[in-house]
């Protein structure tokens, strides 16, 4: 977890709007004013042109955006049975979600805290889809035998049934609801509509919802940010349905999306269930909905309050949980016990006490109060002070505070650390592009057309420099390339005379019981003694092998560091050259600081020791093949060619064309060489070369750019000298409110830089 | 208008001793012919009101005569004037800036027939009066211990300072203030006159350091830490503490929020900061800024 308190970071946020929001106005004012900005031109590369300029200021825009609209999504996954709704409730702090035995969550919900709203209000814009669905069912029940079928299956469903008489009496489903109430039947009868869809077998309209700008939305103050007082931008919840309920083959890609991009996902289980069957089937499909989650997943053990805990503490819960009852599938640290249950009551009542100063008749209120002051709980009810101390006791007690002060905030900081990182970091790269630009126009008007023109051709002579000094690095680059395939040549020549030589010797001595016969065959009339004879013959081969392939690679990293050291001097020429035109530009107060940018090619030599693991894995009396194996054709021969000469002789003989044998072996070899050839050139030669080209390209790029911009200096020269001055002055004015900002900017970029948000 | 007791008025021209000089160069500045009438500009509500009240002591009468708009106000106003500029005018700046728009009124009134010669006479004499006082400020900035007099202010002001002078501002104000102070004291005298740029340089320099390291002593902070601005910018609870907000939002009125944001800020105590204004700063950023809007970035007269 990052250092920095949470707190912090709200003047970074502001601090990166301001400088986003002053970068597009002054950008903007570059457009506006008077021969600041040209036209395009093709063929020509200017820094700052009415085609470019436009898009640079949409790119900080949408960096505006993006910091603007970040919010704090808390993705909560579970069942009904595991208190996913109370745990929502609780978070708000008022019953939005109804909360009943069967399967609750219809379509995802998004429910958002607004600071001030007190009465909850559920918009569902894309109402059409149900209202159409709602007559389609209408239609459906005017079938008689399908009405009574249903209404007698569904007479003990209260709900059913009063869904139905609604379907019937005509009427439809709101945009709007206002009140918990009302959002709360909302909801029942939407969940009741996908179970009376599947019922008479008329499809809910899921594909209708898999955007999340189609999703209900619940708008409320949460009880608990209220009271904090502080400003976590937008914070919203996301009820999310299980992944085995109905419909979620059309909302399985704006969920898991959903998942991603939330700050932190809860998945709620039931302590009391842990174990059981049930509990597998939940976590199963937990685990489904979030194998994508990684680390900022958590888990909630619901219903771990006091009764259960039995005086263990905090850590020894986690640990127990995470270890024991999960089977060490979660981290400890990332496992939650909460009671949902007491944090729903605590808010409720922390609520209701800020909204009316009292506590309501009503059944929860019982609930409260026998949990905050035992069994004479109703004594207390009017002593508010009390109440509210004890609430806030609760609430803690509850576990949910620490889950969002140890886990939630910080998890979102960082999440928003990466954005204004992103923010600033263009800022101020347009900002530095533009202050250049700026003052080159404004010091192009001081200085006379021979002036210009001379560090015009300042230019033009550098970039020749640079593009000879190119050559001289691409022929280097080359000429390695032809060394290391020379170099492979001679080497694969001694490889393959060493390893005849070798064999040969082996085999005219006998040396494993076997000699080679005058048609290079060997034979037995033992199995056992040709296949020993081979497997010694193939360690000694693959030894061989090793040893040449090894002399290849100290050849290769000899040409390669040779290569890269000429290379680097080369680059220190080039850098040389770029620095003289910098200075050059300075000390005539022009402002470029055009760059050589740092190779980022890794120097790693590939490794030789693919034979010797083929090899080593391989069971010496299987052979089998495998596609990439070094000696592979070797063994595939000997498998084909060895076996029974001729039946009709009284004893077997086995035989092994020698030949042949040598024969894959030369191949071979020369194979294992090429591969090694193959992977140095793309492991190193070929990233160098583009990574040469890129440094090349930019570099050519950013001296052109100059060489345009004080082109552009000549044709102000041309104008008119009040034209001029009106100029300058346009140009003195854009140009301070960059050279204002820029210690603003480099202040956060260096303060985001100590901070090294988690990516 | 509410109704300022002199003790209040008092604690705003100890603090900011350098108000009625500004006072009086807006009375000055407020003096308009145009077309037989005289305009005397919208100053006349708010703290200004309060000032000229606190110098006449007879509001009443004097407020007619600020308002009216008679012809004879113009006289009556240069009347006014010239005992201000003597009793309540201390700083050459204040005399060098009445000084100007006097002749500017010379000029106007010459192009306009219909003033009495008593007013003409009246103009010249003021005008007289006051070219006088600005030549002799001409010698004495040339004069060798002037420069022991601008180091005299920058040791006053910021020792005032150090002893908590300022407790009841916020802390941008303080700088603030502090740095008008020298501006309207030999410090700004010096940096107007035609003295060698380097001296002016490195008495800035001198100027800028001793307000950082005043600001990071105040703000328990390194003067290079960033903090939020709204720290800078926040108002000490005191009993004190509004009258100087009222004072220093007179003192700052004519700040823009896009040349002066610094000062836009601390003395307008804006709900929404301008966009040029910073969200973090450090105590050098703001020492900087301030200063340099006050004496880098405002027209000299």
């Amino acid at each position: 977890m990052i250092a920095m308190h949470k707190n912090n970071i709200e003047p970074w946020r502001a601090e990166a709007q301001r400088l986003l929001r002053l970068t597009i106005e002054v950008l903007e004012n570059m457009m506006s004013a008077k021969g600041i900005i040209a036209d395009a031109q093709p063929g020509s590369l200017r820094t700052f042109d009415r085609s470019s300029t436009p898009k640079y200021i949409e790119v900080l825009r949408g960096e505006l955006v993006k910091l603007e609209n970040m919010e704090l999504v808390l993705a909560v996954v579970g069942t009904m049975k595991a208190g996913k709704s109370t745990t929502i409730n609780a978070i708000v702090g008022t019953e939005v979600l109804p909360n009943r035995n069967s399967p609750m969550t219809a379509l995802p919900t998004l429910i958002r805290h607004k600071p001030k709203q007190i009465t909850p209000t559920l918009k569902l814009k894309n109402n059409q889809p149900i209202n159409n669905l709602f007559k389609v069912i209408s239609t459906c029940l005017e079938n008689k035998l399908v009405n009574e079928c249903i209404s007698t299956e569904s007479n003990a469903d209260k709900d059913m049934m009063s869904l139905i008489n609604n379907i019937k009496s005509n009427s439809i489903f709101k945009q709007d609801y206002q009140g918990a109430g009302d959002i709360f039947s909302c909801l029942k009868e939407l969940s009741d509509l996908v179970r009376l869809s599947k019922k008479l077998g008329i499809d809910f309209p899921f594909s209708e919802y898999s955007n999340i700008n189609q999703i209900p939305v619940i708008t409320v103050e949460f009880a608990h940010l209220r009271e904090a007082g502080k400003t976590y931008g937008q914070f919203t919840l996301l009820d999310t349905p299980g992944p085995n309920e109905a419909g979620q083959e059309y909302l399985r890609d704006m969920l898991n999306e959903q998942l991603q991009k939330s700050s932190a996902v809860l998945a709620v289980i039931d302590y009391e269930q842990m174990g059981s069957e049930a509990d597998e089937e939940v976590r199963k499909q937990i685990r489904l909905r979030t194998k994508d989650c990684g680390e900022h997943l958590f888990t909630l053990v619901n219903k771990m309050d006091r009764k259960n805990r039995n005086g263990i503490d905090e850590t020894e819960v986690k640990k127990y949980v995470a270890e024991t009852l999960l089977k060490k599938s979660i981290k400890a640290e990332k496992v939650f016990p909460i009671s949902a249950e007491l944090a729903y009551l605590a808010n409720r009542a922390k609520s209701e006490v800020f909204m009316h100063n009292k506590l309501p008749e009503d059944s929860w209120v019982k609930d409260f109060l026998r949990e905050a002051f035992g069994r004479e709980g109703k004594d207390h009810a009017n002593n508010i002070a009390k109440v509210k101390s004890t609430a806030n006791q609760i609430w803690n007690e509850s576990g949910f505070n620490d889950l969002m002060e140890k886990v939630i905030f910080p998890a979102h900081t960082n999440v928003e650390l990466l954005a204004i990182k992103s923010a600033i970091s263009q800022s101020r790269d347009y900002m530095n592009k533009a202050t250049s630009y700026l003052n080159n126009r404004l010091v192009s008007l001081s200085k006379s057309q021979t002036e210009l023109d001379e560090k015009i051709d300042e230019l033009r002579h550098g970039l020749k420099k640079i593009e000879g000094q190119e050559q001289v690095i691409d022929k280097l680059i080359k000429n390695a390339s032809s060394t290391l395939y020379k170099e492979l040549e001679s080497t694969l020549i001694d490889a393959k005379k060493n390893l005849k030589n070798s064999t040969e010797i082996l085999l005219k001595t006998g040396a494993y019981g076997l000699t080679k016969d005058k048609k290079g065959m060997l034979r037995s009339l033992r199995r056992d003694e040709v296949d020993t004879a081979l497997d010694e013959l193939q360690k000694r081969i693959n030894k061989i092998t090793e040893e040449e392939l090894s002399k290849l690679k100290d050849k290769f990293v000899r040409i390669v560091h040779k290569v890269i050291s000429d290379f680097d001097a080369e680059i220190v020429k080039v850098k040389g050259i770029v620095g003289d035109v910098n200075k050059s530009f300075v000390e005539s107060d022009f402002s470029i600081n055009i760059k050589v940018i740092d190779l980022s090619v890794d120097i790693v030599m590939a490794n030789t020791s693919l034979a010797e693991k083929i090899v080593s894995e391989k069971e010496k009396k299987t052979y089998q093949v495998d596609a990439d194996g070094f000696f592979n054709a070797f063994l595939r021969l000997l498998n084909s060619d060895w076996g029974k000469e001729s039946k009709s002789h009284e004893t077997e003989v086995f035989l092994a064309d020698m030949n042949k044998v040598e024969g894959v072996i030369n191949s071979d070899i020369e194979g294992a060489f090429k591969r090694y050839l193959v992977e140095t050139e793309n492991k190193i030669m070929s990233p160098l070369s583009s990574e040469i080209d890129l440094v090349f390209n930019s570099l050519k790029k950013e001296f052109n750019y100059v060489s345009s911009d004080l082109q552009q200096g000549i044709n102000d020269k041309a104008l008119e000298k009040n034209v001029q001055n009106d100029l300058r002055f346009n140009l003195e004015k854009l140009l301070q409110n960059f050279v204002d900002a820029k210690p603003d900017i480099e202040g956060i970029a260096s303060d985001l830089d100590k901070t090294g948000a988690i990516v | 208008m509410s109704h300022v007791s002199q003790p209040d008025i008092d604690i705003s021209k100890e603090t900011l001793p350098f108000l009625m000089d500004k006072f009086v160069v807006d009375f000055a500045n407020g003096i308009h012919v145009t077309n037989d009438h005289i305009r005397v500009q919208k100053k006349c509500t708010g703290f200004f009101s309060r000032l000229a009240d606190s110098v006449t002591g007879t509001s009443a009468i004097r407020q007619a005569d600020i308002n009216g708009n008679l012809a004879n106000g113009v006289e009556s106003s240069l009347k006014w004037l010239g005992e201000l500029s003597e009793s309540s005018a201390q700083s050459n700046y204040a005399i060098t800036c009445i000084n100007n728009h006097l002749n500017t009124l010379k000029h106007d009134v010459a192009r306009v027939a219909h003033y009495s010669a008593d007013t003409r006479q009246l103009l010249n004499v003021l005008s007289k009066k006051m070219t006088e006082r600005c030549d002799s400020l001409e010698h004495e900035v040339a004069r060798i211990d002037f420069v022991q007099r601008v180091q005299l202010n920058l040791e006053h002001v910021f020792s005032k300072w150090g002893a908590g002078k300022y407790q009841h501002l916020s802390l941008a104000n303080r700088c603030y203030a502090a740095v008008e102070e020298l501006y309207w004291g030999a410090f700004g005298d010096f940096y107007r006159s035609n003295a060698c740029l380097s001296n002016k340089q490195s008495f800035l320099e001198i100027a800028k350091n001793k307000a950082v390291e005043q600001l990071s002593k105040d703000a328990n902070a390194a003067c290079m830490t960033r903090i939020e601005t709204q720290y800078w910018l926040a108002v000490p609870n005191s009993p004190n503490a509004a009258i100087l907000v009222d004072a220093l939002a007179y003192m700052g009125g004519e700040a823009s929020d896009e040349i002066q944001p610094f000062i836009y800020s601390a003395t307008q105590q804006p709900k929404l900061l301008p966009l040029r204004m910073p969200r973090l700063c450090s105590a050098e950023r703001l020492g900087s800024a301030i200063l340099n809007e006050i004496i880098g970035g405002r027209v000299h007269v």
